[in-house]
């Protein structure tokens, strides 16, 4: 009988029968060995790659904005007000805006806002999405109906219209909670709630619809046999045969979310000034692009180039983490 | 053990019975019903095993699906060792489940392709022991080499397996907690010919080694004839013939299984002259024909068969048929 398709030869098997009698730690091995072949199969896809590296950069530079506003003894928020609409020049390497703020030092804590906003929403929409379609695929029955007609309902409702409203709210007004949602990180996290409220659903989609798909299957039934509880069955059987689409759908969403926080600060509604965004840099562009277009076209090909750069990410897990490609 | 546990069967099983409702319409109204398992009883020695034949569709897998509580039983009793296994709840029921394991027709989908097979392997261990994990890998070590595979097959995945080895892993699996019982359902019927073998003798001399008793469900009367003891044959979710393995294949009684017989191709004999053609397919469940639930493909119908529903009748050697008496054939 062929062992079929592993790279490993017969030596290192005989050799590693007597180790892992004794095996260490088995359960951290099966970890990497399915994301090395993924890992593998990711790194021969060229644009991905490129999209992973055009986002670390991004990301190191947002990090690190503090350090290099304190290396360049730039101010995001210092105003000249004589040198509004500055050239390019050594002392501000992008020039200045209308407030005669850099624009360079602005686009780094932009970046920071834009990004912070946009990741830490998908990955909030896909703690809930998860949670939503697992319980809804796993039990059925009614409860499945409730929660898929309540993300039906959220998802019939339109998008810019709500968005726009619920952007106006005072969040720091609610008892409470409401504590937490003052000055920058409140809009931040008001922010950060409004994309959540309204891309879950997608993620609660995916997520039912995987666990309805494998939910027949014989493992989970043995698993059933076996007497595993209902958390066990989902946590340790069904999420890691469920995760690969869920993982692609979250970064296609962070490059939406970058989209949504441009289109909400653009309109003056989402991170509000003087903290910057990629998204409020924009906010100026009818006035700006006459006088200096640089500070309305750099945000918004930063803004292109991460959404695109996510987009190929995504692309490439896609591909990487296809289980019918799985042979390697 | 006490007396009474060492001489009653292990498992009892009385007027199981499991209903699908049929759900339509806006309201999702109960329309119909599946009859697909409708009163079976059944025991099972310690030790014993107990053959469960039918066509496609006649309900045997839910049985045992039933039996093991992957459904929920719609009434009737399942005694395991004693204990009302059919009516205990969840939390009741998770010790005793050690006891009680299952084998699966598929083993391209047994087993978490995201699992390693030491995971798989010790699953239960982890469940229903307070081992270590050093400790389950030992005991997984142990279970693997004692079905034919070894500690080279820990950390692989069981896409690296061929359906044969597959299906070693899950007997593995079953059999790592010394259960008493394992329902085995169609083991064999998804693999090669060739490799058929290899798991039903894998079964028997594990068997023979632990003791455990089987339930072997199958639609092939050649494995069952290999396999069991006793054999129930299943037709439309009742039991329409019971007996020993000698009986049954020399004197089948009921004309379902004399057909079934008879469908055994055989090389070099003559035919029989009087073999029982069986056409069409098993009727619905939804429907069940009236009387006597096999006679719209019976050739020896008679009008009583239409009427009145035919009780299981016999010492012994059992049959639920109107034209059989006395361990004998009133027709053909």
């Amino acid at each position: 009988m062929a062992h079929t398709s592993t790279g490993i030869s017969d030596a290192f098997i005989a050799s590693s029968s007597e180790e892992s009698v004794k095996g260490i730690n088995v359960q951290e091995d099966a970890v990497k060995t399915y994301w090395a072949t993924v890992l593998s199969r990711f790194l021969k896809h060229k644009v991905a790659v490129g999209g992973v590296f055009m986002i670390l950069l991004l990301s190191l530079l947002a990090i690190f904005a503090d350090v290099i506003a304190s290396l360049t003894g730039l101010d995001p928020s210092a105003q000249k007000i004589l040198q509004r609409y500055g050239e390019w020049s050594t002392s501000h390497p992008l020039g200045t805006d209308e407030l005669g703020r850099d624009a360079f030092i602005r686009l780094l804590y932009g970046a920071r806002v834009s990004l912070a906003v946009a990741m830490l929403s998908a990955v909030a929409s896909m703690v809930v999405g998860i949670l939503v379609g697992s319980l809804a695929g796993y039990y059925g029955g009614k409860l499945d109906t409730v929660l898929m007609r309540v993300t039906d309902s959220f998802l019939a409702l339109p998008l810019i219209p709500i968005l726009i409203l619920m952007a106006a709210l005072d969040f720091g007004k609610i008892p409470v909670v409401g504590a937490y949602m003052q000055g920058d990180e409140g809009s931040i996290l008001k922010l950060i709630i409004i994309f959540v409220s309204f891309s879950w659903m997608v993620q609660a989609r995916l997520v039912r619809g995987a666990i309805l798909s494998i939910k027949k299957n014989e493992y989970v039934l043995a698993a059933r046999t076996m007497g595993q509880s209902d958390w066990s069955i989902i946590v340790r059987e069904m999420l890691p045969n469920v995760l690969a689409p869920v993982i692609v759908a979250v970064t296609l969403a962070v490059g939406q979310n970058i989209l949504f926080e441009a289109a909400l600060s653009f309109l003056g509604l989402g991170i509000q000034p003087p903290t910057a965004s990629w998204g409020n840099m924009l906010n100026n562009a009818l006035e700006s692009i006459n006088n200096r277009p640089s500070l309305v076209v750099i945000p918004g090909i930063l803004i292109l180039i991460t959404v695109m750069s996510f987009n190929f990410l995504g692309d490439g897990l896609q591909d990487a983490m296809d289980p019918k490609a799985s042979k390697s | 053990m006490s007396m009474t546990e060492t001489t009653a069967p292990l498992l009892k099983v009385s007027g199981i019975k499991k209903h699908f409702p049929i759900h339509s319409g806006i309201l999702m109204r109960q329309t119909d019903t599946v009859y697909a398992v409708d009163g079976i009883d059944l025991e099972v020695g310690r030790g014993e095993t107990i053959g469960l034949v039918g066509e496609s569709g006649c309900g045997k897998s839910t049985l045992g699906r039933t039996l093991i509580r992957i459904y929920e039983p719609t009434s009737g009793e399942v005694i395991f060792n004693g204990q009302p296994f059919h009516k205990m709840s969840r939390s009741q029921l998770r010790p005793h489940r050690k006891d009680i394991q299952m084998i699966f027709q598929d083993p391209y989908s047994s087993l978490n392709p995201r699992m390693t097979i030491a995971r798989i392997v010790a699953e239960p261990l982890r469940v229903h022991t307070d081992l270590d994990r050093q400790q389950r890998l030992q005991k997984v070590t142990q279970i693997l080499t004692k079905v034919g595979l070894g500690a080279w097959a820990l950390r692989r995945y069981p896409h690296e397996f061929s359906g044969g080895q597959r299906q070693r892993i899950a007997i593995a699996r079953a059999i790592i907690l010394q259960p008493q019982l394992i329902i085995a359902d169609e083991p064999v019927s998804a693999l090669d010919v060739s490799v058929q073998s290899q798991i039903l003798n894998l079964m028997k001399d594990i068997q023979a080694e632990m003791g455990m008793s089987y339930l072997f469900i199958a639609h092939d009367l050649a494995v069952v004839k290999h396999m069991c003891q006793t054999i129930a044959v299943m037709y439309l979710g009742k039991i329409v013939e019971y007996a020993d393995r000698e009986q049954l294949f020399s004197n089948p009684l009921h004309p379902y299984t004399k057909a079934l017989m008879d469908a055994i191709p055989v090389v070099g004999e003559k035919r029989l002259k009087d073999r029982v053609i069986l056409g069409g397919d098993v009727p619905s469940p939804i429907n069940p024909p009236s009387g006597c639930h096999f006679h719209p493909r019976c050739a020896y119908a008679k009008d009583i068969c239409k009427q009145k529903r035919p009780e299981i009748i016999g010492e012994g050697h059992q049959a639920r048929c109107h034209l059989v008496e006395n361990g004998k054939r009133n027709y053909g």
